[in-house]
């Protein structure tokens, strides 16, 4: 757990003073992520009804969920290229910070998702059975109505391929999100009900 | 012996189709029809203006997938004008003469276009711009290099106005009031989109009417402007305004004075019958009285909550305001509640920041009652999330117009509370994951 140790300078309070060095450490020495208190799926198989909760008394601000979910949401998936030399997907979670309080939000896939009901398109949808809201970029025309009605500012404009909104998809490739995975602090937890 | 239906729906566009699945989560069984005017299945009526810009294909205009009616088992009369309602024997009459009985209806009739009279305009075969027709009669005559008179510059005008620019016409609006949108935007907002369509080459001449018009047959003409200016146009488009149509309700003995009047159950004054969309004056939170706003997103809205009721769960429409997301010429612009404030009372303030980075909040007293973003609109959805619940923002006065506001500004218990409690439960199982859910 040294990393942990490393990248947690609460104090110093500059995030660009120890953004590189967490970076470098999560790339090198935790290519597995974070440990996680829950799993999803039960012996059965059924469905677990989950969410993702950010606690701020543990966030720090060190803005490696954004950084890990842009990765993952990149075309090759490698976090070097994703920021170097491929079109930079826009980051679905978002750490807000004022003074010493910070926390990382993304999409809460809302029971009455104001996003879904408002779309002019039909892109943005409800799974019934999962309850995960979901944009279809091919159905999308970027419109931003959804960034006009999302109550906690999930949604954003990613022109990385298209005109086409991007948000939090639950990171469907992946068992753990990679903003709860890649979290050094389990600053955002998935908490199954 | 006419067929009976428990749900009968009046209209195929966002209300009706969002009524259909309100309906359907809550009432597997409850049969429905649904009688759509047009040759379409339901598609999304604000996108015509990208099918003509030739930014989506056909396919793109639809609001839901293929097969959407059989699935949700939908008894779609395609084309189909329902001519006459009888509420007390509770029983339609279509265009063709079939009766249907039903135990509830929803009359979404949506709007039409406003055609004021101008001398002239009867003999010119001119344009409206609010179907997938129109979209498909403009991309016809705008093949060759066109012409294009726009008269009226709120959001169909200058939506037509973008279309007709990427389709490579030369494009004129006239308007009116002094500015572009003027319902919509503010007086900056307004100043920089007019900018940006400059910069496009579309010529916009404020302040001015359309006072006669001269036809040359083919759809062309000249327009005499107020001033006596005279414009040439290949195609004519009339986007002056657009107003309930209550044609059917009245028919079926509703007042509808300011468009069909409902109360917070989407219901009318008559037993069994719900209204919802651009043709129903329904609760502007923002304004605190019934109001018509005749948006997308407010017509699925009510629709939806329109739906809920007619399956027999009791759930009060929340309310809206007047919410408009545009983008011209790649300026995006955001806007909610009251943008422009109709007097004293109000506390405005505005912020400029690099580029086109524009955004201006409206209070009363403590509470936020609009805002605008251009350029930069990222989470601007917080800021109308305040004002749909009139919030009290006294505490975070400060704040709101910073790119950073969000609900780190909140209490913590307020912040909690939205965060981590209002938030729904999701749920993600192995198969899901393994397709991409």
């Amino acid at each position: 757990m040294a990393e942990i140790m490393v990248i947690v300078p609460v104090y110093a309070y500059d995030v660009y003073v120890y953004r590189p060095l967490a970076l470098c450490l999560k790339v090198t020495a935790r290519p597995g992520g974070a440990l996680l208190p829950v799993r999803l799926e039960d012996e059965e198989g059924d469905l677990d009804l989950i969410r993702i909760v950010p606690r701020e008394e543990y966030c720090i601000g060190c803005r490696l969920c954004e950084i890990h979910c842009v990765v993952q949401h990149s075309k090759s998936k490698n976090i070097i290229k994703a920021f170097k030399s491929e079109r930079r997907p826009v980051k679905r979670v978002e750490v807000e910070e004022e003074g010493h309080v910070s926390f990382a939000l993304q999409c809460r896939h809302c029971d009455e998702a104001p996003c879904v009901t408002a779309c002019l398109s039909g892109a943005m949808s409800k799974d019934p059975r999962t309850g995960v809201v979901t944009n279809d970029p091919e159905r999308c025309v970027g419109c931003w109505t959804c960034i006009l009605v999302c109550p906690f500012g999930a949604v954003r404009r990613d022109e990385a391929d298209k005109k086409a909104v991007g948000k939090c998809d639950l990171c469907p490739d992946l068992e753990v999100p990679a903003c709860v995975a890649n979290c050094p602090n389990e600053a955002l937890l998935l908490v199954e009900e | 012996m006419a067929a009976t239906y428990r749900y009968a729906m009046v209209g195929n566009s966002a209300a009706a189709i969002n009524a259909c699945d309100a309906v359907r989560k809550l009432d597997p069984e409850g049969s429905i029809i649904l009688f759509g005017e047009e040759k379409y299945r339901c598609y999304s009526r604000p996108l015509i203006s990208y099918l003509v810009a030739g930014q989506i294909e056909s396919g793109g205009m639809y609001y839901r997938p293929p097969g959407y009616y059989r699935s949700m088992r939908v008894d779609f009369r395609k084309g189909t004008r329902v001519e006459a309602v009888d509420a007390a024997k509770r029983t339609l009459t279509t265009a063709e003469g079939e009766k249907v009985r039903w135990r509830s209806l929803l009359l979404a009739t949506g709007f039409k276009p406003f055609i004021p009279p101008v001398p002239g305009l009867e003999e010119i075969d001119y344009l409206t711009f609010v179907s997938w027709d129109d979209a498909r009669r403009m991309l016809a005559r705008t093949a060759k290099p066109a012409r294009v008179l726009i008269v009226g510059a709120g959001l169909i005008g200058m939506k037509a106005a973008e279309a007709a620019e990427a389709r490579g016409a030369k494009v004129t609006v006239v308007e009116k009031m002094e500015r572009v949108l003027p319902q919509a935007l503010d007086e900056q907002a307004s100043r920089m989109v007019w900018e940006r369509c400059r910069e496009a080459g579309i010529d916009i001449v404020t302040g001015q009417g359309v006072a006669g018009l001269e036809p040359r047959g083919g759809g062309k003409g000249k327009a005499v402007l107020d001033d006596g200016g005279e414009l040439e146009f290949d195609l004519l488009v009339m986007a002056v305004g657009v107003r309930p149509r209550v044609e059917l309700a009245e028919d079926a003995g509703l007042q509808c004075a300011r468009g069909i009047e409902v109360d917070e159950y989407q219901r009318t004054a008559l037993e069994g019958v719900y209204a919802a969309g651009d043709a129903v004056s329904a609760m502007d939170v923002v304004l605190g009285r019934p109001s018509i706003n005749a948006l997308w997103p407010v017509a699925a809205l009510q629709g939806k909550y329109a739906g809920m009721n007619m399956a027999g769960k009791e759930v009060p429409y929340p309310g809206c305001n007047s919410m408009n997301a545009v983008e011209f010429f790649g300026l995006p612009v955001l806007s909610a509640g009251i943008v422009n404030p109709p007097g004293d009372g109000y506390e405005v303030v505005t912020r400029r920041g690099d580029g086109d980075d524009y955004r201006k909040v409206v209070l009363q007293g403590d509470v936020l009652v609009g805002m605008l973003m251009a350029g930069r609109i990222e989470r601007a959805g917080i800021l109308t999330g305040l004002i749909q619940e009139r919030a009290n923002v006294r505490r975070v006065k400060n704040f709101l117009l910073e790119e950073a506001f969000g609900h780190i500004h909140l209490p913590r218990s307020v912040r909690q509370e939205r965060i981590t409690e209002t938030a729904a439960g999701i749920m993600k199982a192995g198969a899901a994951r393994d397709k991409g859910v």
